[in-house]
């Protein structure tokens, strides 16, 4: 099944949506009054191509919610640039306009990611309200949410509930909707899973699968979880404190990683084999999380 | 130990729970039906009070209370039950009104405080620091006098007197939701910093900020009737109570009830409310209820 999805996807040779040159980005915290530099991206370039799922893996700190927050114009850089279709979103200095609504992301903590004093109907039109009005009317009708939430496994009347009526599962199924409304090109997801059970980890990876499909996106795949890297992602990008160490295909990752670190990162990680990512998913119960 | 899902629903849950809650210790049961009286009392006084607060009848000045004049009159023959019941339009109207308005303002500031930080926070909080570092009372009063002494200044001064408090709670709380996925979330969507605060900020603070709002109110109706006495406030013949008490207490010896009621009045008000501000406070901040160590 991973094997077939991979051949349909001919996505070597796309175009590239999203790129990366020389992106750099310090922090610079005091700690008991020394003032101490991060360096959360350091030279950082890589390519996404239209159509596939790109991961970003490393340990924690290494700067992988950095590089997405980068990317979404949550900071500026501090040096290199960011280019999405070819237009380029950030560089240091002037901020250069944002394609708000042709990028989105999914966050980590569905708890956290949604307002619980907000019904899902408000949760799921906020982003349409920096889209062009036509976007806007097409997108945000009540029938175009209510299919949105079909497609996403949630029924019509959940449009009228609040965050906390839903369980961790379905609520990260409200935040990828709400990712969805604007009909984005790209979308990122910081640890999409990593706050769910591992039985629902396994639904919403599926889900993300046929949404991909459906809206023709491309992702940018954060996680620590190298079982499902390596069922999800086609390219795989290794950050170590700031630096991109490695960007290779899955398979080669997975069979032959180039870098000492990549190599320690997939030891450090025995009981994610692909095999029992795979077991994962096919054991999970097909019915709404 | 049952606190936080007493807190929970009380963020979440119906008027009516609250209510239930509410009513369950004896001593706010109390204060909810003083409170709910005095509203009433106010609200009704056209209709209840048997005479103008205001019509002077200089043939019956300072007769004791009777059958006529339940609480007596004053020093020019006005009905003193009639007064006071006006006065407590005044008392609980600007009262409220001055907290409502302290509130508002406060946590405006106090939200785009914490939500912006940088200069923009430290200038406001500095501004409230230096607020704060008056007494309270002596800052009413002399932005009371600076602003010319009549009622509306008066509420206008303990407003300003009062708006550090809010500042203070709303940023705090501003801080720690804006570290909130779902602030970042509005951010991608390309939303201005006026949505975010209004939108996302604010109405999850509100709770903390309705328990202050409370525990205010009775302490704002003192300062009211302060500034009154002290002729800062409302002036006459305005049936404030704080002006009532500072013509009224030289009748003390020989016309006790003239004084007297109209303190009763102010202490059995400010009383009931501090007491609904307390048991307000016990059902929505946990915290503090565990600090005080009472159970119930
Ligand atoms: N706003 C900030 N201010 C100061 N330092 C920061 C800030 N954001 C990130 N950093 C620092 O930059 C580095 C990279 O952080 P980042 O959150 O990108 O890591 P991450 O790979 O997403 O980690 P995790 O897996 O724990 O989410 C860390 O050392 C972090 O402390
Ligand atoms: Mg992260």
């Amino acid at each position: 099944m991973t094997v077939q999805a991979r051949d349909t996807r001919a996505v070597a040779a796309a175009e590239p949506i999203l790129t990366l040159h020389q992106v750099q980005k310090r922090f610079l915290v005091r700690k008991r009054g020394i003032r101490v530099e991060t360096v959360a991206a350091d030279q950082v370039s890589f390519t996404v191509r239209r159509g596939e799922v790109f991961g970003l893996v490393g340990e924690s700190g290494s700067g992988k919610t950095t590089l997405a927050n980068l990317v979404m114009g949550l900071e500026a850089p501090d040096g290199g640039e960011i280019s999405f279709c070819g237009r380029v979103i950030a560089s240091p200095g002037r901020r250069p306009p944002f394609p708000y609504g042709d990028i989105q992301m999914v966050f980590q903590d569905p708890r956290s990611s949604l307002n619980p004093r907000m019904r899902v109907h408000q949760i799921l039109t906020e982003p349409l309200r920096a889209v062009s009005p036509e976007r806007r009317a097409q997108f945000g009708s009540e029938a175009a949410l209510v299919e949105l939430l079909g497609q996403v496994g949630l029924r019509p009347e959940s449009l009228h509930r609040f965050p906390h009526e839903f369980s961790g599962g379905q609520r990260q199924r409200i935040a990828i909707a709400r990712a969805l409304v604007t009909r984005p090109k790209l979308v990122l997801l910081d640890e999409p899973t990593s706050a769910l059970d591992v039985s629902v980890q396994a639904q919403v990876i599926q889900l993300l699968q046929s949404l991909q499909a459906e809206f023709g996106l491309t992702y940018v795949f954060i996680s620590h979880n190298m079982g499902v890297v390596r069922y999800f992602c086609d390219r795989v990008g290794v950050l170590y404190r700031g630096r991109l160490v490695e960007v290779a295909d899955t398979d080669t990752l997975f069979s032959a990683p180039s870098h000492e670190y990549t190599r320690r990162l997939l030891d450090a990680v025995p009981t994610w084999s692909h095999a029992g990512a795979e077991r994962l998913v096919e054991e999970a119960p097909n019915g709404g999380v | 130990m049952s606190t936080p899902i007493v807190a929970r629903s009380a963020r979440y849950g119906g008027g009516r729970m609250l209510w239930k809650q509410l009513t369950a210790n004896r001593f706010t049961a109390l204060a909810v039906a003083c409170v709910v009286a005095i509203v009433l009392l106010a609200l009704l006084a056209p209709w209840l009070a048997p005479d103008s607060p205001t019509s002077v009848h200089l043939s019956q000045r300072l007769s004791p209370p009777s059958a006529r004049h339940w609480f007596g009159t004053d020093e020019v023959g006005r009905d003193l039950f009639s007064r006071i019941l006006y006065g407590a339009r005044i008392s609980v109207g600007v009262g409220l009104g001055s907290v409502l308005l302290a509130a508002l303002a406060g946590t405006l500031l106090g939200a785009f405080s914490g939500y912006w930080g940088r200069w923009a926070d430290q200038g406001i909080m500095r501004l409230m620091d230096i607020l704060l570092s008056f007494p309270s009372i002596v800052l009413a009063m002399a932005l009371a006098a600076a602003l010319g002494p009549n009622l509306l200044n008066a509420a206008l001064a303990i407003a300003i007197v009062k708006l550090p408090v809010y500042v203070r709670l709303a940023r705090a709380e501003a801080l720690s939701i804006s570290r909130q996925l779902f602030v970042k979330a509005a951010r991608t969507f390309g939303l201005g910093s006026g949505w975010i605060v209004t939108r996302h900020i604010i109405p999850n603070l509100l709770p903390p900020i309705v328990v202050q709002i409370t525990l205010d109110l009775g302490d704002t109706i003192l300062l009211i009737a302060t500034l009154g006495f002290l002729g800062l406030g409302a002036q006459p013949p305005t049936p404030e109570w704080g002006a009532m008490i500072s013509v009224g207490w030289k009748y003390l010896l020989d016309q006790w009830w003239y004084p007297t009621l109209t303190g009763a009045a102010i202490f059995i008000t400010v009383m009931s409310f501090n007491l609904l501000g307390d048991g307000v406070r016990d059902l929505l901040d946990p915290r503090r209820h565990e600090e005080g160590g009472r159970t119930s």
